[in-house]
């Protein structure tokens, strides 16, 4: 693949989105939470058990799994 | 048997009778699926009668 | 008959604290995404409005129960108005429901509430810019401190008066092209399909919600035509993805409108007091710490000195007070001895041996409000997460099994915000392991009893095992029923809130008082059936030796079963029975039967049971199948009668297994030392 994921993105760092990856029906779900390209998200933190990750976007903290982050593909953010 | 005696026994197989007919109705509504936890304040729960009925009286 | 208002927003916005506040009425509310799983409607305290509070959503297209529920209402039931509730602390990502709706073409009030926190954060919504740019009225309120509600209603009303509905969002030329193009390909069957404007069905059309364009009934040309048009719309992008181009469209019609309207003065990153409670609270190494902690102190906090000190104060008035004035008025009377038994062994004992315990189950229920309230149960969905994948489950499994330390009923629905079916049905069957309030009143009595000293503790050591065997059998399901399932877990983590008082004490208070009904009706007529029973002999003849009764004949047929787990007492098996009805009742069946309440009731059980067996009856109790009204949810929320009953096969089974092991273990260690 080599394609940059959002499970790639160290904690404390931000990335911003370039496309969501197949999911079936959770792909809609991730669209409507704000995970659009184009939008920038942070990485806030990591669950104590290593999974799930609580990211920041559009101003509100979301938690996804791992799982879904490696299906939303992102460039570094250049800022 | 003097009549306090005698309203007390009334009195005891009142309570006994309206027991019986509170059991026989939660068993009765538990067995048509109809059983209510008594908390209808915090209740959703779709189709449940005894909200109806604290709807209504909304109406 | 008033006009129809629909109240929608987000999840965990605050619509059913305005609900609340526009009807007066006392909806449960927490701070957690999913609290209201069903429609509710209530009249208005001013003015002449019906108000149905759904379920919060994030979209028109929606994929679990409660979204389903609440698009269906607004598409069939046709509201005459819609109040649109948004948190104003999370303005972007609410404002994308408000774009759907604005496509229903319906009157719409906008609330923007949590302005009190908008403040406190230093930020500034310009709400009349924000009302010309929408063109719909917009009013900023606080739910929690009841502020400008009365607005909210005055704006109602002029928007229905005038029909004001909002104007059509203009999206970027690509969208709106696209949009155009397949309306004029459904116009014809719009007008058939009435009520809802063409805006809705272009937009679901192009995104690809065929579910909600059913109504159309468009023939295979014209789908084919909207499938080519779609196919030019991707391919003016180059992410290719009609949905995504969709959302875009509308975030970035968004994020313009909050550019002009909102003013942010911090940084992004900038701490906030929530990431300043979860660096403690969610944080790598301290967050189990942290989450045993929290728990510990509920339950010491509900069998600690106030709770034991309330309950003391309870038995007295019960014992010294009222059974001494019904003996007293009965000794007046002259009355026969078996109005004794009836009124003061039965109802007496029965009732108010359970009333003995309304201190404990009011602070339980006093703990897990603020829990709720304080937004602590997503963290704790968050940490358990991945813990509970193992099981099959999720961390949205999390909520209604801590809710399943109140009650079973309201937890088993609380399961509806899951949408994987095996996860729910899991998680449904799991959910009445974890020890409710009402089998509360059986560990405190014989932990009362017989662990004196450890009391507190030994009460802990029942939901710890209720939650190990959870554990246990839903690692066994795992493995054989529920095998691979991939569930999503997109989850809102909201910020830290200050529990309200008046919701917290509401909240308790709602919990008590069905309590005190259950008492009235239920454990009443129980503690009456199970006194016949055991007064009256199979041929209907009063018996004064009451094994000779009809319970004593049911009770030693089946005592054997239970003699192996150190319970083989009729009056024990049958008070299990009784359970199924209400697990309270359990205690005042033990009550009845031995005809004792408080103290005395515990000083005849530590005669007939040794430690031991009074643990593994505790054990018992909190393992086997959860009462009437539990299992008839768990059967509706199932939508099937044999999994219901699967799964209350399940549980005897496992109860009886735990038990047995933990006698029979235990009578092997006593005697080898």
């Amino acid at each position: 693949m080599g394609e940059l994921t959002l499970n790639d993105i160290k904690t404390g760092s931000s990335a911003v989105v370039t496309k969501i990856g197949s999911l079936g029906p959770l792909k809609r779900r991730l669209i409507d939470m704000g995970i659009t390209p184009g939008v920038r998200i942070f990485v806030k933190k990591v669950a104590p058990l290593g999974d799930p990750i609580e990211i920041r976007l559009r101003g509100y903290e979301l938690s996804i799994r791992r799982t879904e982050a490696k299906n939303i593909f992102v460039k570094k953010d250049n800022e | 048997m003097g009549l306090g005696a005698i309203i007390v026994v009334v009195f005891c197989i009142a309570l006994i009778i309206l027991g019986i007919f509170i059991f026989i109705r939660i068993v009765a509504r538990a067995l048509k699926g109809k059983s209510s936890c008594g908390d209808c304040q915090n209740c959703r729960m779709a189709n449940c009668p005894s909200r109806k009925e604290e709807n209504s009286k909304n109406e | 008959m008033g006009s129809n208002i629909a109240l929608i927003g987000n999840p965990n916005c605050g619509k059913t604290t305005l609900f609340n506040a526009l009807t007066g009425s006392n909806q449960y509310v927490g701070n957690w995404a999913g609290v209201t799983v069903e429609k509710k409607t209530g009249r208005t305290i001013k003015g002449n409005f019906n108000i149905t509070d759904l379920p919060g959503i994030y979209s028109l297209s929606p994929y679990s129960l409660e979204e389903r529920i609440t698009r269906d209402f607004v598409i069939n039931e046709n509201p005459d108005a819609i109040i649109n509730i948004i948190d104003g602390t999370n303005i972007e990502r609410n404002l994308y429901l408000t774009v759907q709706l604005i496509e229903l073409g319906k009157p719409m009030v906008l609330v923007v509430n949590m302005m009190d926190d908008v403040e406190a954060k230093g930020w500034s919504i310009d709400c009349d810019y924000l009302s010309k740019l929408l063109g719909m009225p917009i009013v900023p309120i606080s739910a929690r401190k009841s502020e400008n509600i009365d607005e909210v209603l005055k704006q109602v009303e002029y928007v229905i008066e005038h029909r004001i509905i909002p104007p059509e969002i203009t999206y970027d030329l690509k969208t709106q092209n696209a949009l155009n193009e397949i309306y004029s390909v459904i116009v014809k069957n719009i007008c058939d399909a009435g009520k809802i404007p063409y805006n809705f069905y272009a937009a679901k059309l192009l995104e690809g919600d065929m579910e909600s364009v059913k109504t159309l009934k468009l023939d295979n040309v014209q789908l084919g035509a909207v499938e080519k048009i779609v196919r030019g719309y991707e391919k003016s992008s180059e992410c290719h993805d009609r949905e995504a181009m969709l959302a875009d469209a509308r975030y970035k019609f968004i994020e313009e409108v909050v550019r002009k309207t909102v003013v942010k003065n911090e940084s992004e990153e900038a701490l906030t007091i929530s990431d300043k409670i979860d660096a403690i609270v969610t944080n790598r190494f301290l967050a189990i710490p942290v989450f045993l902690l929290i728990m510990f102190l509920m339950f010491s906090f509900t069998f600690g000195p106030v709770g034991k000190f309330l309950s003391d104060i309870i038995e007295i008035l019960v014992n010294d007070v009222i059974a001494s004035f019904i003996s007293g008025i009965l000794e007046k009377a002259n009355a026969p001895q078996w109005t004794y038994r009836l009124l003061l062994d039965g109802v007496v004992s029965g009732v108010g041996g359970i009333l003995t315990f309304l201190p404990q189950i009011a602070i339980l229920f006093f703990c897990l409000s603020i829990l709720e309230d304080s937004g602590y149960m997503a963290r704790a969905a968050f940490i358990t997460d991945r813990f509970l994948r193992r099981l099959g489950l999720s961390g949205k499994s999390f909520i209604p099994m801590i809710m399943g330390f109140g009650c079973t009923t309201p937890a088993v629905m609380a399961t509806r915000t899951q949408e994987n079916i095996n996860e729910r049905r899991m998680t449904i069957m799991l959910v009445p392991f974890m020890s409710c309030g009402a089998k509360l009143t059986i560990y405190a009595l014989f932990a009362g009893a017989f662990f004196k000293g450890n009391k507190g503790l030994v009460i802990f050591s029942m939901y710890i095992l209720g939650f190990l065997v959870a554990i246990a059998v839903g690692l066994l399901l795992k493995k054989t029923v529920f095998k691979g399932n991939m569930a999503l877990f997109v989850m809102e983590l909201p910020p830290y809130r200050m529990p309200m008082p008046r919701s917290v004490l509401k909240n308790t208070w709602d919990k008590c008082k069905g309590f005190l009904v259950k008492a009235g009706t239920v454990i009443f007529s129980m503690s009456i059936v199970i006194w016949l029973l055991q007064n009256f002999s199979p041929s209907l003849h009063m018996v004064n030796d009451s094994s000779q009764s009809i319970f004593g004949v049911i009770g030693t047929t089946i005592a054997p079963i239970f003699a192996p787990l150190g319970f083989g007492t009729w009056q024990a098996s049958v008070s299990l029975l009784s359970g199924l009805v209400a697990k309270e009742a359990v205690v005042s069946s033990l009550g009845v039967l031995y005809g004792a309440g408080g103290d005395s009731l515990s000083a005849v059980i530590s005669s007939v049971f040794t430690p031991l067996s009074a643990y593994s009856y505790m054990v018992f109790c909190l393992l086997y199948v959860p009462c009437v009204s539990a299992f008839v949810t768990i059967r509706r929320e199932m939508g099937s009668f044999k999994w219901a009953l699967a799964s209350a096969a399940m549980q005897i089974g496992v109860a009886y297994v735990v038990s047995l092991f933990i006698y029979q273990a235990g009578s092997l260690i006593e005697r080898m030392f």
